[in-house]
């Protein structure tokens, strides 16, 4: 059973890096590299904060913006200085890289009995369970402080959640949908294109370095390296997620894309279970991603072939 | 009113395909104008359009609308007096949204905008009203996406669109020539219907003369980058296809017209 | 409906199969009176296989019936279906019923005429052996100069007179200073082209007490009668005919070193020439260059107006002269010759007569253009000179040829 609340766990933080994933690789479609530095951004500044004794949710905050920091840097890179869109996120996520070592000081930072933003709502279930340790859930013994981080993470995930789906029926957040959708015609609707690319990747940064901030809390620590391949967990999360919902509306698929992130955590973990190398896991994962992305076109030809070779029979 | 002033533009300056797209064009357009530009491929008709709309900056000239000196301003600038309908039918609207969506898209267009929700029941009613003006069924598929939706359909809301917020100028780049025929004629006729009703000031670039005979105020005809003819007031009420067409013809015959057709009539004519 | 053509004799055997209705009336009357222009003038309808023929279909007929009227042809519908035979006599075109494949069909028209080679090659007629024109040059305007009062001769086109020049219909000279530009007269009818751009060619036609008249800073007149006629049409081997050839065959006919004529025919391509600014602007003499040439003269660009119909008139001679330039193609002669284009309309077979041939076009859909044409020898990007494919060429010696030099 902690296997499945650990992935919900994992699937609920990195749900917040695939919906910045989402706004910047699907609402603007914007192929966003910075996230592997942000995410880790997000995690360093949150654990020198934390390590410093400051509130665990303001290190949230200022994780947040840091990441948002970067996001628009990625996007004036673009927009400013028309340096191709995947080069500009390589130049971000490796500067980041530096700059993550710096703010951390070290490779890594261990985040071992501190106060995260967890502690409150562990203390509430301590309060409500008489101090017992463990819940009984459904016949299985959850220990509280899982469950308090599990439940911390679901509220932020769905208030990031409903917060974005509303944004994005604003005036704002339609233009936004607008520009990724048809750049031409908002700018003839006297939308700047370049502003909506600059505050998409900062919001969608944003949401990485958040998502980074609430990992590191939940891992314990922050580590320089501990960004790499998240790009494509966060993309393979958001096929799943899309696969899932199918063409929908923006409601659902944010919904989707947070059930697709979980789903993906719980094939990860299940594959684990199985015995799944560890070091193999971004090997498959982007082989997975790159199934996804070529199958539709594949499917297609194989049956077009197909029923080509059907006519020619018939012929 | 528009008032184009010695625009000039080359394009790949200096290179073996440099193209010089306008030259030296100066044209102004009264309020409530509506004027069809003509010419020939390549012959800078949309060029100018597009300096009007600004897609590029003019390498000389300058451009007014509407008291504004709008030579240096970027396209989405200019978007707040100018609305625009392009030539390919998906162009204009975003196809993964809704018909609502888009239109809100376009009603604030030159405003600011702002966190609150884009499609309310009251802006959806307001919506309902206009899109049944272009009598094409549309307004009870309000929250359809565009996609889906005819080229036809699309143009005619893009044009709907483009006038929401009866801007200064409405500029058309042959917003009909990739309609199905019905279509275009349809198209055409909503937009010969729509600028009477809002007396706007509209530059039309088309390829159909009889499109150009039938809409417009006054037909400028462009050749090689610069303008060649200019009906305007009862030359343009007398004007009609044949005529463009010897215009054209005109046009290029004194293109034709060279050095060495010059040493041959000296010689024969007499 | 299948329409399948078979030229038997002097006639064209037309089978039409199928319905006769609204859907194919246009292809059967186009396909038809494709054959009457190539010169078919004489044609037999089997209607054995013409299940059905409605209104549309009888129209289509009688579009047919009157095309071949003008040209003095025939037809008939020989073997019709009991309906379509039905069809006819009731609605009164029990007339356009015949029988059987005829022999041959009668010579119509033109009785008395050899009828060999009635569509093809050239054939000439003598209409007056001893015909002559008399040439005159009232106006002698030359390019480019200066136009004053003195130069302008007020001229009255008789039916007598074929001319051409450069001029205005306009009553004073004052009026006419800034309309001059080329004309032609042939037969009392007058057409002309403002030298304005965007104008058409506008037209005088001689009725009851009036008579054409010009402004002319530049004219060249015959009076006389026209004593030969030739008929031209295609051949295997030669689909048309270029000016240089008709002039030179005239030439030969007349025996005589010029002559003055007037052709009507179906245009193979112009090249030609026109004033776009009248010259009654220019205060001195000067000579105009390239490139403000181009705001005085407009040239075609390419052989242009094929299909319609020309009506040209000029004059020819083996000696060169200030009026006439010699022709690149043909260099042993030099010509002076202005063009008008009118839509395409049939012209009779055989021998037929310049006034009432050039009256029905005039009474017809106005002229097109007006032109002074020139043979473009420009290497490589010449257009070559005017040609014809088919018509009829009207001529007679000049008995004054010195009048040109």
């Amino acid at each position: 059973m902690s296997l499945v609340i650990g992935a919900f766990t994992m699937g609920l933080i990195l749900s917040l890096l695939s919906l910045g994933m989402f706004i910047s690789f699907r609402m603007i479609r914007f192929t966003d590299i910075t996230v592997d530095g942000s995410i880790t951004l997000g995690a360093s500044i949150s654990a020198l904060m934390i390590v410093e004794g400051y509130s665990p949710w303001l290190a949230m905050l200022v994780s947040t913006l840091g990441g948002a920091l970067a996001g628009s840097v990625t996007g004036i890179l673009y927009t400013r200085f028309k340096i191709q869109e995947i080069l500009s996120g390589i130049l971000m996520m490796t500067a980041l890289y530096s700059i993550n070592l710096r703010v951390m000081g070290k490779s890594n930072i261990p985040l071992l009995d501190v106060t995260t933003i967890s502690t409150g709502m562990e203390g509430f279930f301590e309060k409500i369970t008489a101090t017992a340790s463990k819940v009984d859930i459904l016949g299985w013994q959850v220990p509280i402080g899982d469950l308090a981080v599990f439940m911390t993470s679901a509220m932020i995930a769905i208030f990031v959640a409903v917060l974005l789906c509303g944004f994005l029926f604003t005036h704002a957040g339609t233009a936004l949908r607008a520009a990724g959708s048809n750049p031409q015609m908002v700018r003839a609707q006297g939308v700047n294109n370049n502003t909506m690319i600059v505050f998409s990747l900062a919001m969608a940064n944003g949401l990485v370095a958040l998502a980074g901030s609430l990992l590191a809390q939940y891992q314990g620590f922050a580590d320089v390296q501990m960004g790499i391949g998240m790009m494509v967990w966060g993309l393979a999360s958001i096929i799943i997620g899309e696969a899932l919902v199918g063409k929908a509306g923006i409601g659902l698929t944010i919904a989707g894309v947070i059930l697709g992130t979980i789903l993906f955590r719980l094939l990860i973990a299940i594959a684990l279970r199985w015995g799944l190398n560890p070091n193999d896991l971004k090997l498959v994962t982007a082989f997975f991603v790159f199934a996804a992305l070529v199958a539709p076109a594949w499917f297609g030809m194989l049956s077009r072939k197909i029923s080509g070779g059907l006519n020619y029979v018939k012929n | 009113m528009l008032k184009i002033d010695s625009v000039s533009k080359t394009f790949h300056a200096g290179t073996v395909n440099e193209v010089r797209a306008l030259q030296d064009v100066s044209l102004s357009i009264e309020d409530g104008c509506f004027t069809g530009i003509i010419g020939t491929n390549g012959s800078g008709k949309s060029t100018l359009l597009n300096a009007v709309a600004g897609t590029f900056t003019p390498d000389a000239g300058s451009i007014h609308l509407a008291g504004h000196d709008i030579t240096r301003w970027p396209e989405y600038k200019r978007a707040a007096l100018i609305g625009r309908v392009f030539q390919d039918p998906f162009a204009g609207t975003a196809p993964d949204m809704s018909i609502a969506e888009n239109i809100a898209i376009a009603m604030k267009r030159g405003q600011h905008r702002s966190f609150g929700f884009a499609v309310t029941r009251a802006f959806k009613d307001d919506v309902a009203d206009r899109v049944r003006t272009l009598k094409m069924g549309l307004e009870d598929r309000l929250d359809n996406p565009i996609g889906t939706l005819s080229g036809g359909q699309r143009q005619a809301l893009t044009l709907l669109m483009a006038v929401w917020t009866r801007p200064k100028l409405l500029l058309l780049d042959e917003h009909t020539a990739a309609l199905d025929p019905k279509s275009a004629a349809k198209v055409a006729e909503l937009t010969k219907i729509i600028i009477a009703r809002e007396k706007l000031t509209a530059l039309m670039v088309t390829h159909s003369m009889q499109q150009a005979v039938d809409l417009p105020d006054r037909i400028i005809m462009m050749h090689r980058g610069a303008i060649v003819e200019d009906y305007q007031d009862e030359r343009k009420q007398r004007v009609r296809v044949p005529d463009l067409m010897a215009t054209f013809d005109r046009v290029q015959k004194r293109e034709l017209f060279d050095e060495s057709v010059a040493g041959m009539l000296k010689a024969q004519y007499c | 409906m299948k329409i399948e053509l078979e030229q038997r004799g002097r006639y064209l055997l037309i089978q039409a199969k199928g319905r006769l209705d609204a859907s194919w009336a246009d292809h059967f009357t186009q396909t038809l009176l494709l054959q009457i222009r190539k010169g078919r003038h004489h044609l037999v309808i089997d209607a054995s296989e013409m299940i059905f023929l409605s209104s549309a279909g009888i129209r289509a007929l009688l579009m047919v019936y009157k095309e071949l009227n003008i040209v003095h042809g025939s037809f008939f519908i020989t073997n019709p279906t009991s309906f379509v035979e039905q069809t006819l006599s009731t609605s009164g075109f029990q007339m356009w019923l015949g029988k059987g494949f005829p022999e041959d069909m009668p010579a119509a028209g033109i009785a008395g005429e050899k009828d060999a080679a009635e569509n093809t090659g050239i054939q000439g007629f003598i209409l007056k052996d001893d015909a002559q024109l008399t040439a005159a040059e009232p106006a002698a305007w030359h390019p480019w100069q200066a136009v004053d009062k003195k130069r302008v001769q007020a001229l009255v086109f008789e039916k007598d007179t074929c001319a051409l020049g450069i001029g205005s219909a306009a009553a004073s000279f004052e009026d006419a200073r800034d309309h001059f530009g080329e004309f032609l007269a042939v037969a009392g009818n007058v057409v002309y082209q403002p030298p304005d751009e965007q104008a058409l060619p506008d037209y005088l036609i001689p009725e009851k007490q009036f008579l054409p008249r010009m402004q002319c800073i530049q004219a060249m007149s015959c009076n006389g009668e026209m004593g030969h006629l030739i008929r031209f049409a295609p051949t295997d081997t030669t689909p048309f005919y270029r000016i240089s050839a008709l002039l030179t065959n005239i030439l030969n006919q007349t025996g005589g070193k010029s002559a003055g004529f007037v052709v009507l025919g179906e245009i193979e391509g112009l090249v030609g020439t026109a004033l776009i600014r009248s010259p009654g602007r220019l205060s001195k003499e000067r000579e105009i260059v390239f490139p403000e040439i181009r705001d005085w003269l407009t040239f075609c660009g390419e052989r242009s107006y094929s299909h319609q119909q020309a009506l040209l008139t000029g004059v020819v001679s083996k000696t060169g002269a200030t009026f006439l330039s010699p022709m690149p193609s043909a260099p042993h002669i030099a010509a002076h010759i202005h063009a008008a284009v009118f839509p395409y309309q049939p012209l009779p077979n055989g021998k037929i007569e310049l006034e009432s041939a050039i009256a029905k076009f005039f009474n017809g859909p106005p002229p097109l253009a007006v032109m002074h044409l020139t043979d473009d020898d420009r290497p490589a990007v010449g257009l070559g000179e005017s040609a014809l494919i088919r018509g009829a060429c009207w001529f007679s010696p000049l008995q004054n040829p010195e009048v040109l030099s």
